[in-house]
């Protein structure tokens, strides 16, 4: 068979046996478009009234640029700390048995299901100087309150469930011939984590923190309560955004949403792109 | 090939007063269950030794103790003499190929084969340069050269198999291990894969161990079989020995044993209806037993004494054989003859002659 498929002489080749192309692509593209690509649309479109050189002025105020700053800092902190601690969680809850392991399973989601007011309230109360934890820290010097540091561990807390839930499932295909194969070719239980475990649920791990790091980005109602919101110190851009519409000034909080929206797209992309290098010999 | 294989002739020679694996009532057990129950077994320097058994006989969790996967409840294991029955795998130098290969699908072919030089804790350290010359050549040596940069899921089942195989001697393992190893290819290809792993094995020398129920293969394959049932060894013997000589009902049965029929031994020879069938193996002196007759042991015959009357139930013509499926008695008797026979085929519905050559004839 050399140049075209035999297939090639029938009009109808590309007809797929999954019948319902036309129908989800329909649907996808129609829900896609009013959920994501208006509303996006709509603030792309807002701050035009600025014009290009007064986007660029409302962007790089300093308070601005320092609330980016911050919140891109910690966001990423707090994916970085969740992409090692879900991988230990995650490891713990499909390799070994243990009691209680159905409730440990149901307390990594609960940070979905709470509303983040409340998160943001109860870990104020906690890591504040006088709080049950913050109490043993504030005298080593270590103020968690009203701090960025704050403002990580509850970024933290919103995005541990992203990866423990993205790298469980793969942990849980993993097959244990694998570790025995390395094991019989003189591997030690470190090497055979680093060469054959690590690889392989890589693109799992960044994956899930590519999405800890998107939520934490966007994240607003439990960092307000512990971050203390100073500016220029702890005070988180989408706050920014809502004291910018508070204060009337459409424009300028549009234009901040999409300087944030801009970077999260180029940040996303990255790691798409690493993912997509990560996992270059599954041949897709 | 590396300049280490095959291994200078005093390293041999040395090696020869030793037996490689050295297996002394080894037992498994998983819950109450002992998959493996008191096994002793000792395989000889450069064997390619088969352990061939139904499912659950205990012979792939045989195979994985000597490899250290799982570790025995009790006896000892020596690999070369040393005590390995509770070593680390990593530690006891062993290849062992897996049935679904367990390649590692995020590296090329050529990183999966270098994985054991990388990870090996040798004195002095292998250079790149030298990894890369001793990988080059095994993978010359299986014949996948070409693909080395392919990634595991490029390639045919046949292919990977051949990998495998170059994974677990490219550290120059003591002793090779192979779980099914042909198990899920196809015919002809395991057919192929057969005849080049002997070939190997004739070339490099390491001993080798396989686990199969395919008795063919074990039959055609290994210089001697292991035949395993509910976690014990039946026999152990070349091909043709356990062939020839079943040491018991079992490995008869599970060697092809063909037709099952009740008997009376008498006078060193199995009465059959009114048809006397030389026995030969070590059968009980006298009284009902079981004789085992080969399809290939009847033969077709109008007159003379000692034959038999079957009626034909259904003839297949497979190949260059026809096989028959006889009625004698109510029971079934499963006959092969070679197609190109003189005499006409058989009708079914027929009523026929038959001549039992021989019998293996166990106490029932």
């Amino acid at each position: 068979m050399t140049g075209r498929s035999f297939f090639s002489v029938f009009p109808r080749r590309d007809r797929s046996i999954i019948p319902g192309f036309g129908l989800t692509l329909g649907i996808t593209l129609f829900y896609l478009t009013i959920i994501v690509l208006i509303p996006l649309a709509a603030l792309a479109l807002r701050p035009t009234d600025l014009g290009f050189s007064g986007f660029v002025a409302a962007v790089t105020q300093p308070r601005v640029l320092a609330a980016l700053k911050l919140s891109f800092t910690t966001a990423f902190f707090a994916a970085a700390i969740n992409a090692v601690f879900g991988l230990a969680v995650a490891w713990m809850l499909v390799r070994y048995e243990f009691p209680g392991k159905k409730v440990v399973d149901a307390i990594v989601d609960l940070p979905f299901a709470l509303p983040t007011a409340v998160a943001g309230i109860a870990l104020t109360s906690l890591y504040a100087p006088n709080g049950w934890i913050g109490q043993y820290l504030d005298p080593l010097g270590i103020k968690v309150a009203f701090t960025p540091l704050g403002i990580v561990v509850a970024l933290t807390f919103i995005g541990l469930p992203f990866v423990v839930r993205t790298v469980q499932p793969v942990l849980e295909e993993l097959d244990t011939e694998l570790e025995e194969a390395a094991a019989c070719l003189g591997a030690t239980r470190l090497e055979t984590f680093i060469r054959v475990i690590f690889p392989v649920i890589l693109p799992a791990l960044m994956t899930g923190f590519a999405m800890a790091l998107a939520r934490a980005v966007g994240e607003y109602g439990s960092v307000i309560f512990i971050a203390g919101n100073m500016p220029m110190v702890s005070e988180i851009t989408p706050l920014l955004i809502v004291i910018k519409l508070e204060q009337f000034d459409y424009a300028g909080a549009a234009a901040i949403g999409v300087a944030m929206l801009l970077i999260s797209f180029i940040m996303l992309l990255v790691i798409n792109l690493l993912q997509r290098w990560s996992r270059r010999w599954a041949g897709i | 090939m590396a300049p280490n294989w095959p291994p200078p002739p005093a390293a041999i020679d040395r090696k020869r007063t030793i037996m490689s694996i050295s297996i002394k009532s080894l037992t498994k057990r998983f819950g109450g269950f002992a998959a493996v129950d008191g096994i002793d077994l000792e395989i000889g320097n450069g064997e390619l030794m088969a352990l061939l058994g139904p499912s659950g006989s205990g012979k792939t969790t045989l195979l994985r103790m000597i490899g250290g996967l799982d570790f025995a409840d009790e006896g000892t294991l020596l690999i070369e003499g040393e005590e390995a029955t509770v070593t680390a795998p990593h530690a006891r130098r062993v290849g062992f190929v897996f049935q679904h290969y367990a390649l590692f699908r995020h590296m090329t072919v050529f990183e999966n084969v270098a994985f054991g030089l990388r990870v090996a804790r040798r004195k002095p350290k292998l250079t790149e340069a030298a990894i890369k010359q001793k990988v080059t050549d095994l993978l010359e040596l299986v014949q996948l050269a070409p693909l080395a940069g392919r990634y595991p899921n490029q390639l045919s089942g046949g292919q990977r198999q051949r990998v495998a195989l170059a994974r677990a001697l490219a550290t120059e393992p003591r002793v090779l291990l192979l779980d099914e190893p042909f198990g899920a290819l196809d015919a002809k290809v395991r057919k192929e894969l057969r005849r080049w792993l002997r070939d190997i094995h004739k070339g490099m020398g390491v001993t080798t161990v396989f686990v199969t129920h395919d008795q063919e293969e074990a039959l055609e394959l290994a210089d001697r079989v292991a035949i395993l049932n509910k976690g014990r060894i039946e026999q152990v013997g070349t091909p043709a020995e356990v062939y020839d000589r079943p040491a018991s009902a079992f490995v008869c049965d599970f060697l092809g044993g063909g037709t099952r029929l009740d008997c009376q031994v008498e006078g060193g020879a199995a009465l059959i209806g009114n048809a006397r069938v030389p026995i030969v193996n070590a059968a009980p002196a006298g009284g009902k037993a079981i004789a085992y007759i080969r399809a290939h042991d009847i033969e077709l015959a109008d007159a003379g004494p000692d034959i038999l009357h079957a009626r034909v139930r259904l003839v297949q013509p497979v190949g260059p054989q026809l096989r028959l499926d006889l009625d004698f008695n109510g029971q079934v008797v499963e006959a092969v003859l070679d197609r190109d026979t003189n005499l006409a085929a058989p009708a079914p519905g027929q009523v026929v002659g038959l001549r039992l050559r021989q019998a293996n004839v166990y106490a029932g």
